[in-house]
């Protein structure tokens, strides 16, 4: 017996051992440990012994395939031939990215760097967990980036985080589509979308327009762009805003688009003009887009590489093209969706962490990650021009809007939109009243901020 | 008399360390991995927290939340207002379905596929294909079988004239169930490898004795392979009970994080989900936890006491 | 019609049915196997179309061509192959001795015990991230894979899965092991564990079929993405931040469900030694 536990306790022993020198299976060696770090130092800087300590930061983002990472691994070489005494961790974190960074948060061993998206950041900001930027940056670099993208990551005359780049939403349309209703030009107004969704289902059978299911945010630069003030929930009294008529019509509007024009144009026999992606078999709006299965949808920049990767038969300018978002009674307003690079207030290595931060950011970084990838939209202006970037992204940023709204309601931002939008779905479907809805959203408000 | 009993004693004693020692690796690594979660979970459940600020003591504040929640539930609140209510009923008439439903078609499964006939090998090999794939594909794939002009509508109305076809992710009404279809689709061939194990274990002279009895198949199915399946039964209800009453995969992609229409498939998993990433209140989400554990754990707990004693 | 006639009779239609019953099943369990084959060979703007089509038009290699040009995908299997395999191996050799010791040994706490490990499997991840990060981090195991598999060597499911199957062995061949002088550990190695192999090949295909898919571990604990597992690597290489993919991935998906399959083939032998259920002698 004794030679049984003694053998299994070796086998044990041993499985240990292999794991805490981890050496079998030609593992990469990632620098994790002190010992390692001090090591490269030597080697790579033979002459200059102990003259500096080479640290290393740990930069987190999630991912967008290979090319993206060869593109980051690129610059991240060339950040430490420049700056020899900083190396970086990159950490790629596939899904579920916030939670994971919160949970590191909370065992205390979040990385130094990380994307930050803003529907997430007043948590962040709110509770200290991010370096003041503004601390670190000369107010120069600051001011080349567009102001409105920074709004919401200013606290108490702080900045909290600089946008990697972000997105906008604009009018997606089927030209063949629009040439087979006899329609000549995109809508210009939001009433004029309606009308063109229905001709357009008319004249060619296909539905004009798909929006989503709830989807809050793409109802806000609705409510906005005819007057409603910009919505912000931060205390209970905050509900409020549901009881501006502005929001009240705007919102009965926005729900009365699939009622009508889904649920009763079907009651009717005819073809529906407004319809949810899934109503079309499709996963989502670029895909019921490239599908041509409907004729307009209301989508970001997103959907430009996945048009062009996924339908490539589906031509920009010869098949389909850009419009502005359609305008309200004061104005014409659209969403932006960005994302910034956070500093861990906790970091211990905060101007080295800044260094690179600046460097992603700056011109250059811009340059090859952002603009020459063709995935979003760069956040520093002064590319607007720039002959690298895609010509359908070029031209969403030549649209003029009244306002842009960055997609954040407040503190509760995530779980107030995907409540929001459950409502509204409801009252979509006709399993309760646009008035229920609206009592329902009110109540979500002084549920979610009251503790 | 005496020497008796010292043999006894020395054949126990021999026979606590053996056990002791056969566990202590198993038990060492879930100390150290295991126990440890699970304890910081429940000091967690005291204290209020959004894993970057400090932890602040609450007392039974947050289970004051879920039952006050429940109560809500109970009379009548929307969805929206009462989440745990809502996930916990939903996932009790999940478990209800999926439980029974997967054990008995694993036990099925694998006796026809424990027969000695020609293609055996094929069918044992498709009742396990879809097992082999990860949940989130298999949700991805049927929810593109689900949809109202897909393949399930389409078969269906085949088989039942005058099947009008349903949207079912989009409906309230079956959103639950074709979730609970996929489940037990996946885990019923999964389940049945079990099954096929523990059959192999049955002793060839019970079958044999029977035959000469003339007991037909169905008959030694019923008296002679469930009863000796027991303890295995035993295992694949109570894994099937943890599995089904801690679901979340499938319903996150199948229903969305905010379950669907009308809540219609949100679980008590995606629920203590949005409390700890989406509400930030790590604390009420092991609070809810906690409920969750001891449902867990009495129905495990009494369905084993009923049915699955040791042997000695 | 001779009673002899009758039982062939009997056995004949039986058979039948048998084979009824097991295409059907077959049918349903494979059809969105099929389905998912079929349309690894479409474009997505195929796949996706509506109503399904089932004849890949273009007929298209394009999305394995995109799993196969990915310059990690050979370490993504490597790494995955590594993982299962040490968790498969963790598996077959702790949990056999601590389900033996579960279901046939007798010692104080033996069920208080063992009820206690099972209840590991009852609290929800979400709450137990936080603590696996600090222990994780603290032991050094961050990005690693030996780290990983050493947090799954010693499921509890396998542990539960052993003791069932070892009480469902007869009580007489121990009882005769233990007045031959046979002690318990002499008794797993001779007596239990020859007679657990259908359970250990049952241990096997799960732990495999649960390594070789494990999402969240990898996702969580692996950082770099040339130390990704497959599943993981797949959901880096194909998912972007507003869609996915899903063609790529469902061919991925296939050809890393051809391993679990044939362990599984692999493994049937003793899972199978073939008992007659049937009114035929085979």
């Amino acid at each position: 017996m004794k030679k049984v536990l003694v053998g299994g306790l070796l086998i044990f022993a041993l499985l240990f051992a292999v794991v805490a020198s981890g050496c079998i299976g030609g593992q990469t060696q990632t620098p994790t440990g002190e010992t390692k770090t001090e090591t490269q130092v030597k080697t790579e800087t033979k002459v200059e012994t102990q003259v500096q300590e080479k640290v290393f930061i740990r930069f987190a983002g999630w991912s967008a395939g290979e090319t993206e990472m060869k593109n980051y691994e690129r610059m991240i070489k060339e950040f430490e031939q420049k700056n020899p005494t900083i190396g970086v961790k990159y950490e790629v974190i596939t899904q579920m990215f916030h939670e994971n960074i919160l949970a590191s948060f909370g065992a205390g061993v979040a990385p130094d760097v990380f994307y930050l998206d803003s529907s997430w950041a007043p948590i962040f900001i709110d509770k200290g967990a991010l370096y003041p930027i503004s601390d670190l940056a000369d107010q120069s670099f600051i001011d080349k980036f567009y102001p409105f993208l920074l709004e919401p990551f200013k606290k108490n005359g702080k900045l909290y985080g600089l946008p990697k780049d972000w997105s906008m939403l604009a009018l997606f349309y089927n030209k063949k589509l629009f040439e087979q209703a006899g329609l000549t030009k995109p809508p210009e107004t939001w009433e004029e979308l309606e009308e063109y969704a229905k001709i357009i289902a008319d004249k060619t059978g296909k539905p004009g327009l798909a929006i989503y299911l709830g989807g809050f945010n793409r109802y806000v630069p609705v409510a906005v762009s005819n007057g409603a003030p910009k919505p912000w929930f931060e205390k209970p009294e905050d509900a409020s805003w549901f009881d501006n008529p502005v929001v009240k019509e705007t919102l009965a509007w926005y729900i009365n688009l699939y009622k009508k024009g889904k649920i009763e144009r079907e009651q009717q026999g005819l073809t529906p003009y407004v319809v949810a992606p899934g109503d079309v078999g499709a996963g989502w709006l670029g895909d019921a887009f490239g599908q041509q299965q409907v004729a307009m949808v209301i989508s970001g920049n997103w959907m430009i590489p996945f048009l062009a990767d996924q339908f490539p038969d589906f031509k920009y300018g010869e098949d389909w093209d850009i419009a502005p978002v359609p305008a309200g009674k004061s104005g014409r307003v659209t969403m932006a969706y960005t994302v910034i690079l956070g500093i861990n207030a906790k970091s211990e290595h905060p101007q080295e962490a800044w260094k690179f931060v600046e460097f992603l950011l700056g011109p250059e970084g811009q340059k090859e990650l952002v603009v020459k990838a063709g995935q979003t939209l760069p956040s520093m202006k002064g590319f607007e021009n720039d002959p690298d970037m895609w010509p359908q992204h070029r031209k969403t940023l030549s649209f003029k809007y009244d306002d842009m709204i960055v997609f954040l309601w407040g503190p509760k931002s995530g779980p107030l939109e995907g409540k929001f939008s459950d409502a509204m779905a409801a009252a979509m479907r006709g399993e309760m009243t646009i008035d229920e809805a609206i009592e329902v959203m009110k109540q979500v408000v002084q549920e979610e901020l009251s503790s | 008399m005496f020497s008796s009993f010292s043999f006894y004693e020395k054949a126990r004693n021999k026979e606590i360390v053996a056990g002791l020692s056969l566990i202590s690796i198993a038990v060492i690594l879930n100390i150290v991995f295991g126990y440890f979660a699970m304890m910081f979970a429940l000091y967690l459940s005291f204290f209020k927290w959004d894993y970057i600020g400090e932890m602040q003591f609450v007392g039974l504040k947050n289970f004051e939340i879920v039952i006050r929640d429940l109560i809500r539930g109970l009379h009548g609140a929307p969805y929206l207002l009462s989440p745990f209510y809502t996930g916990l009923k939903n996932i009790l008439i999940y478990t209800a379905i999926v439980v029974p439903v997967q054990t008995f078609l694993a036990i099925v499964l694998a006796a026809f596929a424990n027969q000695k006939i020609k293609g055996q090998q094929f069918f044992k090999v498709s009742y396990f294909l879809p097992a082999t794939t990860s949940s989130v594909i298999v949700a991805l794939i049927f929810i593109w079988l689900f949809m109202k002009n897909g393949f399930i509508n389409f078969a269906l109305a085949h088989i039942i004239p005058g099947f009008q076809p349903i949207d079912w992710i989009n409906s309230r009404e079956y959103l639950l169930l074709a979730i609970a279809i996929v489940a037990i689709w996946g885990t019923s061939g999964h389940f049945m490898v079990s099954f096929l194990a523990a059959m192999q274990a049955i002793p060839k002279e019970i079958y044999e004795a029977a035959m000469l009895d003339g007991a037909g198949p169905i008959r030694r199915f019923f008296f002679i392979t469930i009863p000796m399946l027991r303890p295995m039964i035993v295992y694949v209800v109570v894994m099937g009970l943890i599995g089904a009453l801690q679901m979340f995969d499938l319903a996150w992609v199948m229903a969305g994080a905010n379950g669907g229409p009308g809540g219609a498939g949100y679980t008590v998993a995606l629920d203590i989900y949005n409390e700890a990433f989406t509400r930030i209140r790590p604390g009420v989400a092991a609070a809810k936890s906690w409920f969750l554990f001891a449902i867990i754990f009495t129905t495990t707990y009494l369905f084993q006491k009923k049915y699955g004693r040791a042997m000695r | 019609m001779t009673p002899k006639e009758k039982e062939r009779l009997i056995r004949r239609i039986w058979i039948v049915i048998t084979y009824v019953v097991l295409l059907t099943f077959a049918l349903v369990y494979l059809m969105p196997f099929i389905r998912s084959l079929v349309a690894s060979f479409m474009t997505w703007a195929q796949a996706s179309r509506y109503p399904p089509e089932w004849i890949p038009n273009p007929f298209t290699l394009e999305n394995y061509q995109k799993l196969f040009r990915l310059e990690l995908f050979p370490r993504w299997i490597r790494n995955t192959a590594l993982y299962a395999g040490l968790i498969v191996a963790g598996n077959v050799m702790f949990t056999s001795m601590a389900g033996y010791a579960f279901a046939r040994l007798k010692f104080p706490g033996r069920d208080v015990i063992f009820s206690a490990l099972l209840s590991l499997l009852m609290i929800p991840m979400f709450v137990t991230l936080v603590p696996n990060y600090i222990i994780i981090y603290k032991l050094g195991l961050i990005d690693n894979i030996f780290g990983l598999a050493l947090l799954g060597i010693t499921n509890v499911s396998s542990i539960f899965l052993m003791r069932q199957y070892f009480m469902s062995l007869s009580n007489e061949i121990f009882e005769a092991a233990r007045l031959d002088g046979c002690g318990p550990i002499k008794a797993f190695f001779y007596i239990a564990l020859p007679l657990a192999k259908p359970a250990l090949g049952a241990v096997a295909v799960y732990q495999f079929l649960g390594s070789w898919n494990a999402f969240i571990g990898p996702l969580i604990f692996l950082r770099s993405p040339e130390n990704f597992t497959l599943p993981v690597g797949l959901s880096f290489a194909f998912q972007r931040a507003m869609w996915t993919e899903y063609t790529p991935i469902i061919a991925g998906s296939l050809v890393a469900s051809a391993p679990t399959i044939i362990l599984f083939l692999v493994l049937n032998k003793y899972l199978i030694r073939g008992i007659v259920v049937t009114g035929g002698k085979g």
